[in-house]
């Protein structure tokens, strides 16, 4: 079983043997002689055993590859296929019956009313209202590489590394909602303040690099699409060190990286001391978590000024590089971030987040979906490209997807038109570490709407990635409040063996 | 009520629907008295516990729902730096006119393609309270963006905080923060005819609105002599941390200033209570 690194344990001591609170606020300063010693103990004694597990700078796991990340497990559930993620969220949720999941019989009907039994049984649309059309998709679709995976012409170069690509056709998710269906995919619940995939795996594989942080989140896309919230890349009940780490979209993903003219790193350095031993000693006073993860901040900061600067500089990068992605690094794109995540894993990142913003097309689907495709359709197809030729697609997962797929039916908007949220059936793909290449899993109706065949529930998928990155999913657990939580919750999650290499 | 934003069907119910009830036809009774809701509510015995989390209120009780302790709450973007702004004396009080454009990362404002132009402003429009700077949902100044301002894109009832080392970065090398550092540095050195006892009294005061126990005293008043025996050897960096031309680039101001730079950077300064 996993179990907390023990902040709360060595909390339990101080607190049972102290006292009242320190005197913070008063005009007098003067403490008696055993609550003095008591700071002592608290600050040098309990502050630095509860840190020492908090920077994790003691490595103690068993020898099963754990030892150096200083995560909360101390040996993987089963053999690990992936080492690291990268999590291309297209927010707003993008079109499967445009994209990977070609439905003749919907393009036949196009324009008829959608047959009624379809809708019995489920949540009504987001936002049509009334009995909507069937609407085809305007796409050609065709068999791409050996495998024959299934790809729309919106995205030309995904179709040349189809052969890479394990496509799930028969995912589906609880809402038709975008932020409870964003809490969904990321925390396995709609609800908020749970941890997020990233941040569950910063907690319970830890770091393979000490000098940044585990779960780093980086943004494109329109800027009209729906917001991003805080918790996307929340770390709920976990410590909030595990957190994402947004980085900026632009030249320079990090700011302020350099010490003010006459701050030396010495110098940096004693002043971290201080603040150090300042914040501690607060911690000993009050005994809020935050504030070691403050101090934890605090560190990774300094040393990330010693390694950002290196690996955001995307000018350092081939000319040969930059053209396969498409990107220009004096400019903010999906494509930078696509490169800059290969860049991350390459430096050992658990967990990198991209959430392209834009794909919640209500209203002109054609144009919105050709906008979005056309920004992320060619650095997609070159992070796989990049990540193998670095030979580290083999260890790194790759996850495509948004919180729903659109619906089959029209969401009619003056001359144009747009699909609805549709959580019923929708389509992600998996690649790289431990997936199988070139399959595709799953099968809807004929007309895009419901599975037929080999459902992939949220948890299905949640309960997949964990085992390809060695875990158990019923088994990383934290107890909270009487209840031993877990990303996959309590209902029942299957490992999805068919996609499994 | 966890869901300020949303009283709707996906919102949450309030925790204490009794009190809330008594609270609000207490408003009513009192003829919609705001000033009077707020002392009822701020002189509670609720509102004046400690903000101490004892590892028991943290298992039963994680995020203080039902209201056991006090909570900590991290200042917002906007106030972290008007405090540092205040507490230097940089603060420029005037009310009202048109938004000030305080000092961004060169090249910032270009790379996110937006018309127009960031021009720094100078003079009193860098001291502004930062509630004055100017708002651009699509570019938001990086410094309120790194501390969890929302750009406005939809409107925020609660913010989501975070506590992430890229904050770290802005309060320890923003050219505000260390330009905040300096002047409350000269200002002790100009204000404070004392030893260094004496001036770190008066910043702690300041800065954190309290005097130093005993264990800090000894624990600052090393940092600052080592820090003295340090830059008295290196005059390169004395002249560089001697932002404040009052301060005429003295060993004593730079020590100072690194050391105020410490007291901006406490989880206590950024955190209430």
């Amino acid at each position: 079983m996993t179990h907390l690194k023990s902040i709360a344990g060595c909390g339990g001591k101080v607190s049972r043997s102290a006292g009242s609170l320190p005197a913070y606020s008063g005009e007098s300063p003067e403490i008696s002689g055993a609550r003095r010693s008591f700071l002592q103990q608290s600050t040098m004694g309990f502050g630095s055993m509860a840190l020492a597990s908090l920077l994790q700078s003691d490595g103690n796991a068993s020898d099963t590859g754990l030892q150096q990340s200083h995560g909360a497990l101390d040996q993987f559930h089963v053999a690990p296929r992936a080492k690291r993620v990268i999590f291309l969220f297209m927010a707003g949720g993008p079109s499967h019956v445009d994209l990977f999941d070609p439905k003749p019989k919907l393009n036949e009907l196009d324009g008829k009313e959608i047959p009624p039994r379809l809708l019995k049984d489920h949540q009504q649309f987001a936002l049509i209202r009334g009995t909507p059309s069937l609407k085809g998709s305007p796409y050609r679709f065709a068999p791409r590489g050996d495998s024959g995976t299934v790809i729309s012409e919106l995205m030309p170069h995904l179709a040349t590394v189809a052969d890479e690509l394990a496509v799930i056709r028969s995912m589906k998710t609880d809402t038709n909602v975008h932020d409870p269906g964003v809490n969904m995919l990321n925390c396995g619940t709609q609800l908020f303040g749970r941890p997020t995939l990233g941040a569950w795996l910063s907690y319970g594989l830890g770091s393979d690099n000490q000098d940044l942080p585990a779960y780093i989140v980086l943004t494109s896309g329109a800027n009209d699409g729906q917001p991003l919230l805080q918790s996307f890349w929340g770390n709920g009940f976990l410590d909030s060190r595990h957190q994402g780490v947004p980085f900026l979209s632009g030249a320079q993903p990090v700011l302020h990286l350099a010490n003010p003219a006459g701050v030396t790193t010495a110098r940096r350095r004693e002043q971290l001391d201080l603040i150090r031993w300042m914040n501690e000693r607060q911690h000993g006073a009050l005994g809020d978590p935050e504030i070691l993860s403050r101090v934890a901040a605090y560190e990774m900061a300094f040393r990330m000024q010693a390694s950002v600067p290196e690996l955001t500089d995307l000018k350092s990068e081939s000319k040969e590089t930059l053209t396969l992605y498409g990107a220009d690094p004096a400019k903010p794109s999906f494509a930078n971030n696509c490169l800059l995540a290969r860049r991350l894993v390459e430096d050992g990142i658990r967990f990198v987040q991209l959430y392209d913003r834009g794909w919640d097309s209500h209203t002109n689907i054609e144009h919105e979906h050709k906008r979005q495709c056309g920004a992320a359709d060619r650095p997609i197809a070159a992070l796989l490209t990049d990540l193998k030729q670095h030979g580290l697609l083999e260890d790194t997962l790759v996850i495509w997807g948004g919180e729903f797929g659109r619906t089959p039916v029209a969401q009619v908007s003056g001359k144009t038109y747009g699909r609805d949220h549709h959580p019923h059936a929708f389509t992600m793909w998996l690649a790289g570490g431990g997936v199988k290449r070139g399959v595709t899993y799953g099968q809807t109706d004929e007309f895009g709407y419901h599975v037929t065949e080999n459902a992939v529930h949220v948890r299905d998928l949640h309960a997949t990635i964990l085992h390809l990155l060695g875990i158990d999913h019923r088994r990383l657990s934290v107890a909270v409040q009487g209840l031993d939580m877990r990303l996959t919750g309590v209902e029942d999650a299957r490992v999805v063996r068919e996609l499994l290499a | 009520m966890p869901t300020p934003d949303d009283f709707g069907a996906q919102g949450a119910m309030p925790t204490h629907p009794a009190l809330l009830d008594w609270l609000a036809t207490e408003f009513v009774t009192s003829g919609w008295n705001m000033k009077g809701m707020h002392r009822l509510i701020v002189t509670s015995a609720t509102y004046r516990q400690s903000a101490r989390i004892t590892p028991g209120l943290r298992q039963r009780d994680p995020r203080n729902v039902l209201l056991a302790r006090m909570t900590r709450v991290r200042l917002p973007a906007e106030q972290i730096r008007d405090q540092a702004l205040a507490v230097s004396g940089l603060l420029v009080r005037k009310v009202g006119g048109p938004p000030v454009f305080p000092r961004q990362p060169e090249g910032y404002w270009q790379q996110r393609a937006l018309p127009g132009e960031w021009k720094d402003s100078s003079g009193e429009g860098r001291y502004r309270r930062t509630m004055y700077t100017y708002w651009r949902r699509m570019a938001l100044h990086p410094s309120l963006e790194l501390l969890n301002a929302p750009a406005r894109e939809t409107c925020v009832a609660q913010r989501d905080i975070s506590n992430v080392p890229t904050q770290a970065l802005v309060l320890l090398n923003d050219p505000i923060f260390s330009k905040a550092a300096s002047v409350l540095a000269a200002r002790l050195i100009r204000e404070v005819d004392g030893n260094d006892e004496a001036k770190l009294a008066r910043a702690f005061r300041r800065v954190l609105g309290r005097l130093p126990q005993d264990a800090e005293r000894a624990r600052f008043l090393a940092y600052v002599a080592r820090q003295r025996e340090d830059l008295n050897t290196h005059p390169v960096a004395t002249a560089a941390l001697a932002e404040s031309p009052k301060a005429n680039g003295s060993v004593d101001h730079a020590v100072w200033a690194l050391t105020c730079s410490v007291l901006l950077n406490l989880d206590e300064t950024i955190t209430r209570p």
